[in-house]
Parts: structure tokens; sequence; C-alpha cells
């Protein structure tokens, strides 16, 4: 058998096992809405965990990542520096979040702000925010599945049907199995991609440079600049501080306001499942640091890749590994890609039906849940049709999204958290918020200190949100008591 | 030894406090100008550079103060007298 072949053979066996898992999973749950958009709130420690983890660590980390490193040296450290902060608010949030989800029967995050703030406006702005900032999410998903595929086949599967083979398998589990599909698998891709990454991660240092510490003593005579903060940018030069630390902020405050990641708040079975899931959360963080360090490892590497976001692929392809640990390092990859990806597919089919369509015309939950598989189908269809076709537009998408995502904050913590906010407070706040982040995405150079241009949108999003609600009458304390006044099991009232 | 109810939620409100303590702290030793002075890349510790030690350091942190936070929720969900 020659090498591609073998390769071929133990990612069709990885993928033939993820199928499996996700048509087991879903057979378990109701028919219902809830069930498929939430998998009828049963979820325990072990699959919240590696949702958790899986959904957030994409195919962008598992071959940005190293990129990042390679290319832009301590740059990448913003990645790993933001995750932690960004999921601590979930211990408060999550079980709030949750508690109501259970009382009101939501399963969206927008039908969480929209019970607290009645407005089927504000219902559809943010399914339209989301489901445009998943796409080109979706579409970087599938880019890196296909370009796994075709580098360690040597070019004997094309790029397109690297892409098309995984996204199949994941549309069919997500069809079939709803979120109790996305929730099992990405506990079998979360592990692969934690063993590839560390076993990879660990082992190139050693092989090539002979331990972690020669190489970065070897990488400190050649490149220093490489290893000081804030860094590089994609040209060389050094980055500023700026933009290195607003790109932290920006990137934690969006962190768990990602709708696709909120909703599974509303999957888990107790708030004590939910707070041990963020608790644990940092062991899963950590395994960002193998995966800057092979990127470090390729440094010094006697080769270069023709794109730093493939030094991951090039290094596995070129040090002479065993046919079989390419195979098992390109299944880890794409289970990097699959388990962000049926998220994303998931979450916007979703929340499509949900909260644009769901608010203005009457469907039962059978409409409903139908809906959402040809959904599924038509997302994923799109997203691949402009991943093959148009590829370089890509990044500019993937970073507008950011900053996007950054304006549903103020929404849902006003909710959650501030009493004397307003429905007309909350959509102007989030109208003024996306414009002025699009304004300065558009316009990168007027910028201050080359702020992110999320943090800018923020600034302008809260005090609209603060002014425009003390400018309008207060909610009822009755509604505003529900949400804000809600606690959790242990946390005492103040009389 | 159990604790009493009153102390279990009291020492739940003192670990909330602290836990968003730790967080602000730990959100501005990692964004300039807090993060200077751990630039790096001297001194190596382990053989890794000191901003990736940094960086590092304060997630494992952040894992047993998170952990000490989910024992205190624990503790005052068991002892009664609380309203829900």
């Amino acid at each position: 058998m020659e090498r591609w072949q073998i390769v071929t053979a133990v990612v069709s066996g990885y993928l033939l096992v993820t199928l499996c898992i996700g048509l087991i999973a879903g057979r378990h749950t109701s028919h219902s809405v809830t069930g498929y958009v939430a998998a009828d709130r049963r979820f325990g420690v072990l699959p919240m965990y590696f949702i958790v983890g899986g959904t957030i660590f994409s195919a962008f980390a598992f071959l940005g990542g190293p990129g990042w490193a390679y290319s832009r040296g301590t740059a990448v450290l913003y990645i790993l520096s933001y995750g932690v902060i960004g999921i601590a608010p979930w211990f408060f949030m999550g079980p709030k979040a949750a508690r109501l989800g259970r009382r009101y029967d939501l399963v969206t995050q927008a039908q969480l702000v929209t019970a607290r703030f009645p407005s089927r406006l504000l219902s559809a702005l943010m399914a339209v925010i989301a489901v445009a900032a998943f796409i080109p999410y979706v579409m970087v998903q599938m880019s890196g599945a296909g370009i796994v595929f075709n580098a360690v086949t040597q070019g004997h599967a094309p790029f397109w049907l690297g892409a098309a083979v995984a996204y199949g398998v994941v549309i069919l589990y997500v069809l079939v199995g709803g979120a109790a599909a996305v929730g099992w698998t990405n506990v079998f891709e979360g592990a692969v991609m934690m063993i590839v990454a560390w076993g990879l991660g660990l082992y190139l240092p050693y092989a090539l440079y002979g331990g972690i510490g020669p190489m970065f003593e070897q990488i400190e005579a050649v490149r220093p600049e490489l290893l000081a903060l804030p860094g590089l940018r994609e040209d060389g030069s050094p980055w500023s501080w700026g933009a290195y630390s607003s790109a932290i902020l920006s990137s934690a405050i969006g962190f768990a306001i990602w709708p696709h990641l909120f909703m599974k708040a509303f999957t888990a079975r107790s708030d004590a499942v939910l707070r041990r899931t963020v608790v644990l959360f940092p062991t899963f963080q950590l395994f960002l640091i193998p995966l800057i360090l092979v990127g470090f490892a390729g440094v010094l590497f006697a080769s270069t890749p023709e794109r730093a976001d493939v030094i991951l692929p090039h290094m596995v392809l070129e040090t002479g590994l065993p046919a079989i640990v390419v195979g098992i390092f390109c299944a880890g990859a794409l289970a990097a890609s699959m388990s962000t990806g049926d998220a994303l597919l998931h979450g916007a089919a979703s929340i499509a039906i949900e909260d644009g369509i769901h608010p203005f015309v009457t469907l039962s939950g059978r409409q409903r849940r139908l809906l959402m598989q040809l959904l599924v189908l038509l997302v994923g269809a799109v997203a691949f049709f402009l991943a093959v076709v148009k590829q370089a537009s890509l990044v500019w998408l993937l970073l507008s999204a950011y900053g996007l995502i950054d304006q549903l904050a103020p929404p849902v913590y006003a909710a959650l958290y501030w009493r004397r906010a307003t429905t007309r407070g909350v959509l102007a706040g989030l109208v003024a918020g996306s414009a002025t982040t699009v304004f300065f995405f558009i316009n990168p150079q007027l910028r201050p200190f080359e702020i992110h241009e999320g943090i800018l949108g923020l600034v302008v999003n809260i005090a609209v949100l603060i002014g425009m609600s003390l400018m309008t009458p207060a909610q009822e304390p009755a509604k505003s008591g529900a949400f804000v006044d809600s606690r959790s099991s242990g946390e005492v009232m103040h009389a | 030894m159990s604790e009493t109810p009153i102390s279990a939620h009291r020492r739940l409100r003192r670990e909330q406090r602290l836990t968003i303590a730790f967080f602000a702290l730990y959100t501005l030793a990692v964004i300039f100008p807090g993060v200077v002075p751990f630039r790096g890349p001297r001194p190596f510790i382990l053989g890794f550079p000191l901003a990736l030690v940094w960086a590092s350091a304060w997630i494992v942190l952040s894992f047993f103060v998170l952990l000490r936070l989910d024992r205190a929720y624990h503790a005052a969900s068991r002892a009664p007298g609380q309203e829900t």
C-alpha cells in the first residue's frame, strides 16, 4: 500500500467512527425543538467539557495558531491569553441563562434577550448578526479540512473533495441528531485533537532540536525579535501594544457571547454542570501550548511552507513520520475543523428559524424542526460553494465577524444584570455599536492606537445603551426583576 | 466538620468577590502596560521564554481559583436557609 493510501485509510476510519457516534447519539433525544436545539437539556460534565473546548478550538487554532507562532512569534500569545478570561463570566452567566431557559422555555441567545426586551426587530437583528458571522466561520473550517486533506494525501485528494467528505459527514449527523450528535461527536473529536496536539507539540521540538530549551535558545540566537512581546505583524515589522492588548480584550469579551457557544448553556443538565465546565476549561486552553511549540519548531526548519498557516502539515510531512501518524494527525486537524463546524451549522440553522423566522410566522414545533434541518443543508451548501469558489476574502470576513459578535455582549449583560435597561436602549446600542464596528473595519487607518474596531464599537454601544435606557421609561420591576434577581442554588438573595 | 449555613453563604460571597478581583488582575497582567515587565524572552524558565510562561501561569492559576469558587457554591447549596 502506498503512503497516501494508508493516510486515507486512517482518516476514513476516523470519519466512520465519528459518523456512527453522531447517528447513535441522535437516536436518544426527543423529536421536539428542544430536543433538536438543546438536546433536551440533559448534558453532563463530560460532553459539556468537550463541547465548549471543541467548539472553541477550530481549524483556525489548529492551523492558524502554529502559523502565527511561526511567522509572528509571541504575537500568538494573545490567543493563549484571552480564552480563560473570556470563559470566566460564563461561570455566573451560564447557569443564570440556563435557569431562565428552563423557566421560559428558551433555546437561543436572542430568545433570552427578547424575553427581557420584547422586540421582533431585536430578535431579527441578532439573528442576522449571528448568521452573518457564522457563514465565513464555517467557510474557514471547510477550507481547513480541504487544505489538510489535500496536503497529507500529497495532492491525491483535491481541496474540494476533502472539504466535501468531511462536511458530508458533519451535515449528515447534524441533520439526524441535532445538538445530541454535535455534543457526543465533540467528545470523540475533542479527544483526538488533544492527543494529536500534545503528541506533536512534545515530539517535534525533541526530534528537531533535542528539547524545548535548546529550541528556544537557537531561535533566540537567530531571530530574537520573535520571542519578545508583542511580536510581529504579518509583514514582519513589530506589532503595536494597542493592537495586541485590544485583540485580547475584544476576543475575551466576544468569547462566551458567540451565539453557537452561548446557546450550549441551554443543553446542560444543571447549574453545577455548567460551572464545572468553566472550572475545567483552563485544562483545555493549555492545549494551545503544544500547537505554539510546533509553530516555533518551524522557525529554524530546513524548508519553508508556501503559507504560514500550513506550517503544521508541512512539518508533519517533511519530518518523515510514519504514514499512520500522518493519518492520525490529519484526523486531529479534521476533528478541530468538524467540532467547530458542526456547532456553527447547527447554530446557524437553529438561530435563523427560532429568532429570524418564528417571531414573524407562526409555525408548529414539527415544522420548525424540519425547517432547521433544511437550513443545515442550505447553509452547508452555501458555505461550501463560497469556500471552494472564493477563498480570498475569508480572512477579511472572519475578522469583521469578531467585532460584530462583541456587539451582542451589551444586550446579553443588560438582560441579565441591569434593571434599568430598556428595549429601546438595547436596540439603539446594538445598531450604533454595529455601525461603528463596520465603519472602523472599513477605515482601519482612523482607529486610535490601532485599537480593535470591536472595542470601539462597544464603547459607542454601551454609551448609547445607557443613555437611551435612562431617557426611556423603566421596565416594570416584576419583569426586570425576574431576570436580574434570578439566583442559582447556593446564592442567597439580598433582602 | 460541616460549616454552618451562615458561614457557607458568607464564604461564597467572599469567594465570588475574590474571583472577580482575580480575573480583573489577570486581564491587567496580560495587556499593556501590565505585561511589559514580562515581555521576555529572558529569563528562560524550564526552557520556555518568560512571556510564554507568564501567559500559561495565569491559566493554571485560574483553574485553582475557579475550583475554589465551585467548592464554595457546592458548600452553600448544601447549607440550609437559602432562598431560591
